[in-house]
């Protein structure tokens, strides 16, 4: 019967994208008579409006699906197809946008700015994987992610990090997802797009820099299991949490943990918590809890006040703040007829005090934008190191809710309910 | 075919592939290098003969080459595409089957690891995360307020509006250096050749002081001084005190032309080379210095403060600071001239006696040589949109005002020991940012300005018009040149006019080819020098315009060419002094580096040129 509705939804799938090509432009480039090829250009074409909610049906299937074979089918084969399927849709044919990751630019400037009217799609791509992983952990990590899918295919040889650096990076997405709403509230920049190291993968162009970049990243991914959605990914943050209070979410073993230890180390994202059995002092763990809650004012203070004083060189990343700087501090360049930025503002007629006026607005948005990143860090901060003040007794191999990505992979491992224990077997030697 | 023989299969596509990727990979990354390195659409040679085709549009035989060379630099173009494309998919294809040969590989070789026997230590785990999180938290936040802290807000410093008071205050007058010194001053008119300058006591600066009260009212703008001296008449200037010194913007008369011997043409700003001393000066201005004697002169301001400095040639110290304050001026919108322009872009003007300044709001003070006020006006607040930039200019008893606004355009003289006017002469004239020369036709002198639409000439005693051309158009910024009789006028955009003076002026030729924006052209012994603001230097035949040579420097020119000693000397922006010898053909003799933006025009002292940088007064000397 299942396979029956996935044969089903496949083909319906295939119709529907065999439209696509014969849609995919409103309106068609001319025909030239000669062999003239136009050029491939960098940034993806617009789509048709119908084919716009197709992508949303189509991703809302796909984490449908990788759902159900997380939590019921339980396989691994099964996501890595899934995983495939959304690479070579999402990433190669659609480009790797529109993606959820960047949407949370699209709402957050839908949120300050009332002109901007946000589209449904992009709406939509950020709200289903928040949905889903509020139910089923981070199925969108595991199957429908195109960035989390090149990772997860290049992975070789997975090490497993010191725990010092996976918390110190860690705290890196927090970083990354503050200053994007930063940047896009203040409108100066889309840095999660402008930065994506594999969209240049995706679209088969980009500079010189952001092809090496990618590079690198899937390089570290042959050794360090998903470095991007580990370290950077800000999506990650607002995934990590609605996994944590999921109601369902990936488990290791089907039924109870037999604590056979073979699913040590079957995690290259190192996403498993082992069992606790040492005996700790509660009482100090109390004591050291409630002096890090109430540090956490502090934090947010601190954070706000650093971040605020730091809207001089964060603002300059607005071209209207870098381009009046420029000219106070070199008046010269007025007369560089190379300089497009300037000589397109000495043709627009607007007078250097107005431009200073506007980019004086801008900074003073970044200074209060800057108390609320700041304090965000600080919140954040002081929630993570709170936590790890929390001794949390444990008994079973489970993986954490928050950094896990339902990839699967430990599901293989566990011997508990396999009727064939063949392949395990022959893991083993 | 077996685990084992799958294993082995996998590890050798592995290997080949990888290598394959490896080798696919460095060849773009030499194609890259190559592309950066030569850009088949950035080719000199192709600018090279374009150039040569403006100048010979009939030449079909260099269109041809030029067509060729452009198809084959079009064809290096789309194939490097093509093999950038091609590498990528063979790039692609190899890493992929790499990926997918180790994947194989590795999971035909995965074993599940032994279980270890040891526990997991929860509150080491914890401890240590605890710790890496606070030094990441500290290094995070230690750095962003590090660079906080580092970062200076070029806006706020800038643009701060405020209001001008009718506080009647004390004309404050600071003696920087000591009675001692100030009476020990010496002056250096030529070298080997000392004179005195008069000196006088604090006491009696005290006692002056508190003769000079400000007590100005409305009805007194633009009219009456609002102080005035007790002094008693000065003895008229001549031509050779002026010629012996460096009194105005661009010299004496504002000609360009500096009399000083024994100029230096090498230095270096950066290692101190020649440096005799370099000062900072507490507040911006874009004027030139000027010098009398062993005194050297340049005024500073922003929004809120005005003040005129003086500073000993010989040491660079600074021997007082007058304070421009107290002027009442007209009621209106506060000015706010351009960042480029700034409050304090005219250059002062002494006669030795006396040092006078203006500034963009429009206020006038005449100081002596000590510092102390003789009497202040405001001439009202120009109109000007840019800010004002015209320099003063003095000859005998008259003080020479430029004043073109907006709202119309005048020139004025005024009495130098009291301020008054002595006559007034409405222009024609749009709103300019040149500077009055004053034309000795052998006999008689005549005031010429610039400015759009004219090239006017006005009798300096009785502001008589007594010529005018109209040969200009546009911002008009370079002040005018003279040489031999001839006036020479230019402006970007316009033209570059020989004035032959007389009623009527006639223009003996005209040229729009290398036109300056901001230097003003200078000329001596048959031969002009141009200064453009993108850097090129031409030297044209003074007698006809035709173009004797043209260099071309890497930075513009704002600041105006001075030939001293024998040289001509052009300073750019970047702080680089081009010098050349006054020739037909171009003999670049020096290109000494200050080490900081410049755009005043250099002044010049006897073995000494003082050269003013956006922050620092320098001195150069052998």
């Amino acid at each position: 019967m299942n396979t029956r509705i996935i044969k089903i939804l496949a083909i319906f799938s295939g119709l529907l994208l065999s439209v696509i090509t014969f849609a995919q432009q409103r309106f068609p480039r001319p025909d030239f008579e000669t062999d003239y090829e136009a050029p491939t250009i960098l940034a993806p074409e617009p789509r048709q409006g119908i084919l716009e909610y197709l992508d949303v049906f189509i991703l809302f299937i796909v984490l449908s699906l990788t759902t159900w074979l997380i939590l019921k089918k339980r396989s691994r084969k099964g996501v890595l197809y899934v995983s495939i399927f959304t690479l070579i849709y999402f990433g190669f044919y659609r480009n790797g946008c529109i993606c959820s990751i960047g949407a949370i630019q699209n709402v957050t400037l839908s949120l300050v700015d009332p002109t901007y009217a946000i589209s449904l799609t992009a709406l939509a791509f950020f709200m289903l994987p928040l949905l889903f992983a509020l139910f089923a952990g981070r199925v969108f990590c595991g199957g429908a992610c195109p960035l989390g899918a090149i990772q997860d295919l290049i992975i070789i040889k997975p090490i497993e990090l010191p725990i010092g650096i996976r918390r110190a990076l860690g705290l890196l997405p927090y970083l990354y997802l503050g200053l994007a709403v930063l940047y896009a509230a203040t409108k100066t920049d889309f840095i999660i797009c402008r930065y994506d190291p594999f969209v240049g993968i995706f679209r088969m162009d980009a500079s010189f820099n952001m092809l090496v970049l990618g590079g690198s990243f899937l390089i570290i991914g042959m050794f360090v299991g998903r470095p991007y959605c580990r370290f950077l990914c800000p999506y990650g943050v607002l995934l990590s949490w609605m996994s944590g209070v999921s109601k369902k979410h990936l488990t290791i073993t089907p039924s109870a943990c037999i604590d056979c230890k073979l699913c040590e180390r079957s995690c290259p994202m190192d996403a498993i918590n082992k069992p606790v059995t040492d005996p700790v002092s509660k009482k100090r763990d109390v004591n050291r809890f409630v002096l890090s809650t109430m540090l956490i004012p502090l934090w947010i203070l601190v954070g706000g006040f650093i971040v605020s004083k730091s809207n001089i060189y964060l603002s300059r990343a607005n071209r209207t703040v870098n381009l009046a700087e420029l000219l106070i501090t070199h008046p010269e360049l007025k007369s560089d007829p190379d300089h497009i930025d300037i000589q397109t503002f000495l043709a627009s007629g607007k007078t250097m005090d107005t431009l200073v006026e506007e980019a004086s607005v801008i900074r003073n948005q970044f200074y209060f934008g800057g108390w609320i990143l700041g304090g965000f860090l600080g919140l954040a901060f002081g929630i993570i190191f709170t936590r790890k003040t929390i001794y949390r007794d444990r008994t079973d191999y489970e993986p954490d809710k928050g950094n896990c990505v339902s990839c699967g992979r430990c599901m293989d491992f566990c011997p508990v309910g396999k009727e064939d224990l063949t392949t395990l077997m022959n893991l083993k030697n | 075919m077996s685990d084992r023989e799958k294993q082995i299969l996998a590890l050798r596509t592995a290997y080949i592939s990888g290598i394959f990727s490896l080798i696919i990979c460095l060849v773009m990354l030499l194609n890259y290098w190559q592309l950066k390195t030569v850009d088949p659409l950035e080719s000199e040679v192709l600018k090279t003969m374009v150039e040569r085709l403006q100048e010979d549009t009939s030449n079909d035989a260099l269109k041809t080459e030029i067509r060729n060379l452009d198809l084959m630099a079009r064809n290096a173009y789309f194939t490097n595409q093509w093999q950038i494309r091609t590498g990528a998919y063979l790039l692609i294809g190899g890493i992929i089957i790499t990926v997918i040969a180790l994947r194989i590989y590795y999971s035909l070789k995965i074993k599940i690891a032994e279980p270890e026997s040891s526990e997991t230590k929860l509150d080491i785990e914890l401890l240590v995360s605890r710790r890496w999180i606070l030094y990441t938290i500290s290094i995070i936040f230690g750095l962003a307020l590090i660079a906080a802290f580092l970062s200076i807000d070029h806006l706020s410093a800038t643009y701060a509006i405020t209001e001008t008071t009718n506080k009647k205050e004390e004309i404050p007058v600071r003696q920087i250096i000591p009675k001692d010194a100030v009476e020990k001053a010496v002056t250096e008119v030529e070298e080997g050749k000392t004179e005195e300058i008069p000196t006088v006591t604090v006491e009696a600066q005290a006692e002056a002081s508190e003769e000079i009260q400000g007590s100005a009212t409305e009805n007194d703008v633009g009219k009456e001084p609002v102080e005035t001296s007790k002094t008693a008449p000065t003895k008229e200037i001549t031509a050779a005190d002026l010629l012996n010194n460096y009194p105005s913007f661009r010299g004496p008369f504002g000609l360009g032309i500096a009399h000083q011997k024994n100029i230096p043409t090498s230095w270096d700003g950066a290692s101190g080379e020649n440096v005799k001393w370099k000062v900072k000066i507490p507040l911006p201005g874009f004027n030139s210095p000027v010098i009398w004697g062993n005194q050297v002169f340049v005024t500073g301001a922003d929004n809120a403060n005005q003040s005129i400095y003086c500073y000993d040639l010989s040491s660079g110290n600074l021997l007082w600071e007058h304070k421009v304050t107290g002027i009442q001026r007209p009621a209106g919108k506060p000015i706010k001239p351009t960042e480029d322009t700034g409050y304090a872009a005219p250059t002062v003007t002494t006669d030795g006696k006396y040092v006078y300044a203006i500034f963009a709001t429009g206020d006038l003070s005449c100081v002596d040589l000590q510092g102390n006020r003789i009497w202040a006006k405001n001439m009202g607040i120009p109109d000007n949109h840019y800010g004002h930039s015209s320099s003063l200019l003095l000859w005998k008893n008259l003080l020479f005002i430029q004043f073109d606004t907006n709202a119309g355009g005048k020139v004025l003289a005024l009495d130098t020991s009291s301020g008054n006017q002595v006559w007034e002469t409405t222009r024609t004239s749009k709103v300019s940012w040149a500077s009055p020369i004053l034309a000795n036709l052998g006999d008689h002198y005549e005031l010429v300005l610039s400015s759009s639409p004219e090239v006017a000439s006005y009798d300096p005693q009785t502001g008589k018009e007594l010529w005018k051309l109209n040969c200009l158009s546009g911002e008009v910024g370079p002040s005018p040149g003279f040489d031999n009789g001839v006036v020479y006028a230019a402006n970007e955009y316009a033209n570059l006019v020989a004035i032959k003076p007389g009623n009527p002026a006639t223009a003996i030729w005209e040229t729009n080819e290398y036109l300056p924006e901001v230097a003003s052209p200078v000329a001596m012994d048959g031969l002009l020098f141009i200064a453009t603001s993108y850097g090129v230097v031409a030297c044209y035949d003074a007698s006809n315009g035709e173009i004797l040579w043209e260099y071309e420097a890497e930075q513009g020119f704002y600041a105006s060419p001075v030939i001293a000693d024998g040289k001509a000397y052009l300073l750019d922006m970047d702080g680089i002094m081009h010098i050349f010898a006054i020739d037909k053909t171009m003999k670049l003799i020096g290109t000494p580096e200050l080490g900081e933006h410049t755009v005043g025009t250099p002044a010049f002292a006897p073995g000494r040129i003082l050269l003013r940088g956006y922050d620092h007064l320098f001195c150069i000397g052998n």
